[in-house]
């Protein structure tokens, strides 16, 4: 080959050869990258579960390397020291560039001669070969990469934040599995399929959490989409609850299932009173004014089928047809009946839904405290959107003194020095029938194990054992300002503002 | 030509392919070489036969330490004519001739040994004002012995950095020195015969330094000189830590010239960095000032040269970058 074609062809190949080496270094060092930031999560507990953005980044960043190292090509004298250096030339082809255009000596001709039998003898895919030296590398990190997720993702060491924040994730999904066998057990006996569907899907959520190789991350995205979707089917029963004639309400329909229970058992014993065969002129009053109490108390809707059915039943009633009553009475009882058993099974949902959040905001805080122990002691104590009374249902409005309590949201009191605390001791707070959330007595961070109790004995009936004692609001403030003033750690607050209201209760 | 010369020298000398390589690169380059080694190891006879090989005019001068300049360079001297006429007619040194063998060197007063300076640079003497120009080709081949340094005296740097090589030449190993003594103390004795004359080195000097040379080859020598020095700009670290003073731009030219001649014994018409790499080491041996820290430690100024080459990088490798 004559030397300037040659020297053509291997700029044209030395430069392919320079951009296929930049992509693969840049490809090798982001893969690297994304492996060490997935070692990492051994030890640390942030969200690296991007092993496709990763490929992605690396294949973009090699493709970018390569395009602008492919824009630079090599001079004619760096393709010459390259051929030399490769096929051990002794510089001809460099001095073949240097001399080319010289003026004709005695031993130019002689150099140019021994020149071309060298190039000549070049090959140059030997000399110039494109086929990257690390191409291996590149392909077993890719594939590192994705086992690593498929694999080996989840795996802590121990003593870790990482370990401990994957603790937390397997407990909350133990704690999500039993609670959804038994919403499980309780839809099906009560033939609730919405509820039943939502319990199955948590179930098999709580399923994967509670496996080893379960992440936060990944935790906190099933949980989140869980929530959603159970709140996509609570708000279907919501939206047939108010069909009903449930009063609609900002977070659902104003009517407690236990009064809507109450009035069709009430209904059902108007039936039962309209089937009597002798049924004087004075009971048949009396049912009348009760059923006209119940059309006028009734929280439900007046264009709503019950409502209507009781309309029906008074005008019967009064028009003497009996018989005409006692059927829109059971109407009207059916229409209760159902009503209660939608906002049952929405209250189930409820739970489910505020369970999820729950577990997922406890792993969101086991995350933040395991990324950042400083604000995991001074992150208040957040609790999850239970469910409350709302004011104006039954029950809630306390009627001992006639002061009507506002609802101000779940943080209500739990700032110190802030919120109101009434004077006076109230109704012992009734036993929830249902299993006590483990227990987590993390003590200070960073410092001794971490014990996990679980409660699965079913809780106590009766009174609380806990006397309930009036403390002054005087006390509470003062005790507040102390605590706010010596910065008293979290964990020790309720104790060191027992130890004062023990003071207070022991004071003469 | 350059087989020949050698297959010729090689009759007589047994071994020594790297001193007999060097003292004939020299002989083409025109340069003068310094041979360093024990007694009996056959330098004089190196010499001799190259002498008769090239057919060139040979002589010796035993150096000593009553040895005068005028026992080199020649003197004037009274001479009476036929007709009794007195005059101061030039009697010239055993320096005229084309291959002056400078035995023991380091035994003469350094006045006497700076009598060789000019005559090393100019090619010429200068006696009484008069100067008398020297026969070309004039190579001197000096040596010295490195063992016996007592009432010796080392030559000055100036008259070093005039020998183009300084070779080493070791003892022989046991096959060459079986060799020797079967060559040399049967009946007959081997001698080499003249292949050439002064007109073919004249001839061969002047194509060395046609043979082509491209700018990087050059780069590489400024630099490698370069990094000889201590207090230059890109010191090598066993300059920088051995060095007192490096090679001169002489030595450079050196370097190339020898490089060039290289190549072309070696059948190339370009000279090329590893010819560079060849003959750094005799030529630039003699050329560097070893500090008192590497007289201390026993650093040669071998071990430096080699470090300084294997430091500074090949121009064509700093710039081709893969």
């Amino acid at each position: 080959m004559d030397p300037d074609r040659l020297l053509q062809a291997a700029r044209q190949r030395l430069a392919w050869r320079r951009a296929l080496q930049a992509g693969e270094a840049a490809a090798l060092w982001l893969l690297l990258s994304a492996l060490g930031a997935q070692l990492g999560t051994l030890a640390f507990p942030y969200p690296v579960r991007l092993e496709w953005a990763f490929l992605a980044v690396a294949a973009g960043g090699g493709i970018v390397a390569l395009a602008t190292r492919l824009l630079v090509r090599p001079t004619a004298m760096e393709a010459a020291h390259w051929l030399d250096r490769r096929c051990a030339l002794q510089d001809r082809m460099a001095t073949y560039v240097a001399v080319r255009g010289g003026a004709p000596s005695r031993l130019l001709g002689h150099f140019l001669r021994d020149v071309q039998r060298a190039a000549a003898e070049v090959r140059l895919r030997e000399a110039v070969p494109l086929r990257p030296a690390r191409w291996r590398a590149v392909l077993a990190l890719a594939a590192c990469v994705v086992a690593w997720d498929l694999v080996v993702s989840g795996s802590t060491l121990p003593n870790t934040p990482a370990r401990r924040v994957a603790e937390v994730v397997r407990q909350e999904g133990r704690r999500l599995q039993d609670l959804a066998r038994e919403w499980e057990r309780e839809a099906r006996w009560r033939g609730w399929r919405a509820a039943l569907w939502s319990a199955r899907n948590v179930r098999q959520a709580a399923g994967s959490l509670a496996s080893p190789r379960a992440t936060a991350e990944l935790a906190r995205r099933q949980l989140a989409r869980l929530a959603a979707e159970v709140g996509a089917v609570r708000a279907e029963l919501r939206a047939r609850a108010q069909e009903q004639g449930a009063p609609p309400g900002p977070e659902g329909p104003q009517l407690h299932p236990r009064a809507a229970r109450a009035l069709e058992r009430e209904l059902a014993g108007l039936g039962r009173a309209l089937e009597e065969v002798s049924l004087s002129g004075e009971q048949a009053e009396r049912v009348l004014r009760a059923l006209t109490r119940l059309e006028s108390t009734s929280p439900l809707r007046p264009q709503s089928p019950a409502q209507a059915a009781l309309r029906e039943a008074r005008r019967r009633l009064r028009a003497q047809d009996r018989a005409g009553a006692r059927q829109a009475v059971r109407r009207a009882e059916e229409a209760f009946r159902e009503l209660a058993r939608l906002l049952e099974e929405e209250g189930m949902l409820a739970k489910q839904q505020q369970e999820v959040e729950a577990s997922s905001l406890s792993i969101a805080g086991a995350l933040q405290g395991a990324t950042d122990p400083e604000a995991a002691q001074e992150r208040p104590i957040r609790y999850p959107n239970m469910p409350r009374n709302r004011p104006g249902t039954s029950g809630d409005r306390d009627d001992k003194d006639g002061e009507e309590w506002s609802w101000e949201g779940p943080q209500y009191g739990l700032q110190p020095g802030a919120g109101r605390v009434p004077e006076k001791v109230g109704p012992p707070t009734p036993r929830l029938q249902a299993q006590r959330r483990p227990e987590h007595l993390p003590g200070q961070p960073g410092e001794g194990k971490v014990y996990t109790g679980r409660v699965r004995a079913p809780a106590a009936g009766g009174e609380p054992r806990t006397r309930i004692t009036g403390v002054p609001a005087r006390l509470v403030r003062q005790v507040d300002e102390v605590l706010r003033a010596q910065r008293v750690p979290a964990p020790y607050r309720d104790w060191v503002r027992h130890y004062f209201a023990e003071l207070a209760e022991s004071a003469p | 030509m350059y087989q020949r010369i050698r297959q010729e020298l090689g009759r007589v000398v047994v071994g020594h392919d790297e001193v007999v390589e060097g003292v004939l690169l020299a002989v083409f380059c025109g340069g003068h070489v310094l041979l360093e080694g024990v007694p009996g190891v056959g330098k004089t006879l190196l010499v001799k036969a190259l002498a008769r090989v090239l057919a060139l005019k040979f002589s010796r001068i035993q150096f000593t330490p009553d040895l005068m300049p005028a026992d080199v360079v020649g003197t004037n001297v009274l001479v009476q004519d036929p007709d009794g006429r007195r005059s101061l007619a030039f009697q010239p040194g055993p320096i005229f001739s084309q291959i002056v063998l400078a035995d023991e060197i380091n035994r003469a007063t350094p006045k006497t040994q700076s009598a060789l300076l000019e005559a090393m640079q100019e090619y010429a003497v200068t006696v009484a004002g008069v100067s008398y120009p020297l026969e070309r080709p004039f190579f001197v081949l000096a040596t010295q012995n490195p063992i016996e340094m007592e009432g010796t005296y080392p030559l000055p740097e100036a008259q070093l950095d005039r020998f183009l090589f300084k070779l080493r030449v070791p003892f022989p190993d046991t096959e060459s020195v079986v060799e020797i003594l079967e060559r040399t103390t049967g009946s007959r004795v081997p001698e080499a015969q003249p292949v050439a004359d002064a007109q073919t080195v004249l001839r061969m000097q002047a194509l060395v330094r046609e043979v082509l040379a491209a700018p990087h080859v050059q780069t590489y020598v400024a630099r490698l000189v370069e990094a000889t020095h201590p207090q230059g700009p890109r010191p090598a670290r066993a300059a920088r830590r051995w060095v007192r003073y490096g090679a001169s731009p002489r030595g450079a030219q050196a370097l190339l010239l020898a490089a060039k001649a290289r190549a072309l014994v070696h059948g190339r018409a370009h000279a090329s960095v590893e010819d560079v790499r060849a003959v750094a080491l005799p030529a630039l041996r003699h050329r560097l000032l070893l500090n008192f820290e590497a007289d201390a430690e026993g650093v040669e100024a071998d071990q430096v040269v080699r470090d300084v080459v294997e430091e500074v990088p090949e121009v064509a490798a700093a710039s081709a970058g893969t």
